[in-house]
């Protein structure tokens, strides 16, 4: 924890029609020991959470002042969303490497996106 | 931190081909934020999709995609987790930021609470020095 440059990363999970299915002897153990290993560690602890399904979102622009909110499920959208995580990398591979023995690599598809750079003397 | 009684969300910023540029002087974002203290828990600005990475694993081989496009084209430039009474509340909360005019708000229902740690904690202390200087975000 006192190492200053590590960086933030969004890890964002999203189904992929493509993907293998859940294996639950296999998968079940496998996200158990990325949860733990993020509890344990010293630079990854933030859990996340999987989020409700698309019938349970919403989604939310204001044009012209006006504010539109459509109803979930998405149909257009192949992709949707999993849930997420949020983890403290040195580096984008480490970062990669960290998210590789999720199971959400399989059955759907991981997005790692770094946070935006805090302004200099921020940590 | 935590408080039982309200659900939790993820709002996520992503761009929206239909919205209207950008504009620095429109950004009500530090107006949002203490709007919402009491609902917002954190967030942060994102990177754009060139600095990010996609992970799959396929038949056991994992596949990093580099600055990868995702199947719905839009680019994720933020993100607030929020606690909230209702979807509904989520909702208003995410309609008044400022991305909802610049791009879209997606609400996303958490299944779980997130609980306070010290990652999460540091962000929150973070993010709070940003907020008391505005004008470094510029």
């Amino acid at each position: 924890m006192t190492d200053a440059v590590k960086t933030r990363y969004l890890v964002v999970h999203m189904t992929d029609p493509t993907a293998e299915q859940w294996d639950d002897e296999v998968d079940s153990p496998a996200l158990q020991r990325w949860i733990d290993a993020g509890r344990t560690g010293e630079r990854w602890e933030l859990d996340g959470s999987p989020v409700g399904d698309r019938d349970t979102a919403r989604s939310v622009v204001t044009r012209n002042g006006e504010v539109i909110v459509t109803d979930g499920p998405f149909p257009e959208q192949k992709e949707w969303f999993m849930g997420f995580d949020w983890i403290e990398a040195e580096s984008i591979d480490e970062a990669v490497a960290i998210v590789s023995t999720h199971p959400s690599t399989k059955i759907g598809r991981l997005y790692v996106v770094p946070a935006a750079p805090l302004p200099e003397g921020v940590n | 931190m935590t408080d039982t009684t309200q659900e939790q969300y993820l709002l996520l910023f992503t761009d929206a081909p239909d919205a209207e540029p950008y504009s620095q002087e429109a950004d009500d974002i530090f107006d949002w934020l203490e709007a919402v203290a009491d609902h917002r828990i954190f967030g942060e600005r994102l990177t754009g999709r060139e600095e990010a990475r996609l992970v799959t694993k396929r038949q056991g081989e994992v596949f990093v995609t580099d600055a990868p496009v995702a199947e719905f084209k839009e680019w994720f430039s933020g993100f607030d987790l929020i606690s909230a009474s209702s979807r509904d509340e989520a909702v208003e909360i995410g309609s008044r930021h400022p991305c909802a005019r610049f791009g879209r708000v997606l609400v996303l229902p958490l299944m779980g609470a997130i609980q306070s740690n010290a990652l999460l904690e540091q962000t929150v202390h973070a993010r709070a020095n940003v907020a008391a200087e505005p004008t470094a975000l510029a």
